[in-house]
């Protein structure tokens, strides 16, 4: 079945590589604005960088998990994330904002925030 | 440089090849056996008429892009995203080649790990992503960094990976002295191993197959024109035009020979000596007559303990380009014309082209495999010796004869020189029956 939503060449350049749900979801956003869709590519995003990957699907565990202390995720593979959700959301994360980012719904809730007017709208 | 006689022994006893004439061991022996050459035509820059037109391609891989998710390897080898993230092309074939090593050697994550364990590279980085990396710095005027675009391209890039994926604690150190980095990196590995510093020292050479960083030789004009690959690369011949660059990588383990002993490793070779000198004289263009060469062979001959009667075999730097093959063959002929001696001399780039910081262990690897397996490759492609080189013994074809010293003689841009001596192991010929 094809999907839903076209995907940009932006998007498949950006996301080489990544799963076609991550991709799928990205584009639902791109072509939405919905909130849900961010939410689930966001999620998509990150279960992407952790390694070792999470034993069940990232979209499972509550948003109180520790990114860090819970799942793995290191300095580098955050500022991979940053750059990414930057590049394809258009939300800039200042570094001031992204160290008190600490689980799943700290990192939701500041990619939200920081969507510029025209997505957030 | 240490005494041949005193102290431990470190032998070579463990390889892998990721190289245009094989991707382990016995296509490598097949191939310098036969002289079976790996250079095919090449397009540094798709599209472009360049002048450069063939290379030593390695086969079975594909990291044209700059992307490592699009890299393409053969399905014995098994790799994370995690660990391609922060790897340059050539460090995906460097480990490639480790895991080769590391299973031919019998090496466990325990040893890896060990505190007398180190590991020595060369490499000359990624030129090819540190341009992708930069050009995203200048669009987005400073706003994009690669988190890893460092780590992932400076010349060090194989000791961060390998040393870190491998948890190596004894020692981590790359070598730069262009052409003849993986030769001191063997070098001072086995001073290592003979001072007692380190039990093993896993020695790592690779490079990159593009045209940042082979296609930029021809700015020196020192890269053949010539379009045939069967005929492009043909050191100490007449007709010689320049080099034919190469990429992959290749691994070994110099270990001090009780611990190999001791573990049942296969023994290819022992490291009996080496030497090096400095030419002193250009930043690219090695001494017209060879001097400084022929110091490093008449040092590493002596630091070995025998003579130059004694050498069966030389696996020559020559590669290919006027200046530096004149500069060797007078070398050659100042260190084994004066003593009376004509042992077989080669240079394998005939087969495999130049690959740069990876050669000499590229080279010392099949010089363990010709002591090992017991025959000399020939001089491939050599139809009429240059003038300079009356005198050497040359053969055209493999000589079906086993050496027992060997000499490995590799220079570098600013006139760095260094020569290995390689001596048959009572053990070599089990390594062999191993393969």
């Amino acid at each position: 079945m094809a999907d839903p939503y076209p995907v940009s060449e932006k998007l498949r350049t950006t996301l080489r590589g990544f799963p076609a749900a991550t991709i799928a979801a990205c584009a639902e956003f791109e072509a939405t604005g919905d909130r849900a869709a961010l939410d689930r590519a966001v999620l998509a995003l990150v279960e992407h960088h952790l390694s070792p990957p999470p034993p069940r699907p990232l979209s499972t565990y509550p948003g109180s998990t520790k990114l860090v202390a819970e799942l793995g995720l290191d300095s580098i593979t955050m500022v991979e994330l940053v750059f990414l959700f930057e590049d394809l959301f258009g939300a800039k994360l200042p570094q001031d904002k992204l160290v008190a980012v600490v689980t799943i719904d700290d990192l939701r809730a500041l990619v939200q925030a920081q969507l510029p007017p025209r997505v957030a709208s | 440089m240490s005494a041949a006689t005193a102290g431990p022994r470190p032998v070579i006893s463990g390889l892998g090849f990721i190289t245009s004439i094989g991707n382990d061991r016995t296509e490598v022996v097949a191939s310098l056996r036969a002289l079976r050459h790996g250079l095919a035509p090449f397009e540094y820059l798709p599209g472009c008429d360049l002048p450069v037109k063939v290379a030593g391609t390695v086969k079975g891989f594909d990291t044209r892009s700059d992307h490592f998710s699009e890299w393409r390897w053969p399905e014995r080898y098994h790799f994370t995203r995690e660990r391609l993230r922060s790897l340059p092309p050539h460090g995906l074939h460097a480990c490639c080649a480790v895991e080769q090593m590391i299973a031919d050697a019998r090496l466990t994550p325990e040893l890896l790990a060990a505190a007398d364990t180190g590991l020595f590279t060369a490499s000359a980085g990624s030129p090819f992503l540190q341009r992708r990396y930069l050009n995203l710095m200048y669009e987005s005027q400073g706003e994009r960094l690669a988190p890893l675009g460092v780590i992932s391209t400076i010349s060090g890039t194989l000791n961060f990976n390998l040393g870190a994926h491998y948890h190596i604690r004894g020692a981590v150190c790359g070598f730069n002295s262009a052409c003849a980095s993986a030769a001191h990196a063997i070098g001072y590995a086995c001073d290592e191993v003979r001072l007692g510093r380190l039990q093993r020292v896993l020695i790592v050479g690779a490079e990159d197959l593009t045209a940042d960083s082979v296609y930029s030789f021809h700015g020196l004009r020192a890269l053949s024109r010539n379009p045939d690959p069967d005929t492009a690369s043909r050191p100490f011949d007449a007709a010689r035009d320049g080099f034919v660059g190469t990429g992959g990588a290749v691994a070994l383990l110099v270990e001090n020979e009780a611990s190999a002993l001791a573990r049942g490793a296969p023994i290819y070779a022992e490291v009996r000596g080496w030497g090096q000198s400095a030419d002193g004289y250009n930043v690219a263009i090695s001494d017209p007559e060879g001097a400084g060469l022929a110091r490093a062979m008449e040092t590493a001959i002596r630091a070995a303990g025998v003579t130059p009667g004694e050498v069966d075999y030389v696996n020559a730097h020559a590669t290919s380009t006027p200046a530096g093959d004149r500069s060797e063959a007078l070398a050659l002929r100042t260190v084994f014309g004066a003593a009376g001696a004509r042992p077989a001399i080669s240079s394998t780039k005939a087969l495999t082209g130049h690959g740069l910081s990876m050669a000499s262990v590229m080279e010392t690897g099949f010089c363990a495999l010709a002591l090992s397996e017991g025959f000399i490759p020939g001089q491939a492609h050599l139809v009429t010796p240059a003038p300079e080189c009356e005198g050497l013994h040359l053969p055209r074809s493999t000589e079906s004869r086993a050496p027992r010293i060997v000499l490995k003689n590799s220079s570098g841009f600013g006139g760095s020189n260094v020569v290995l001596v390689l001596a048959r192991h009572e053990r070599s010929s089990d390594a062999a029956r191993c393969a």
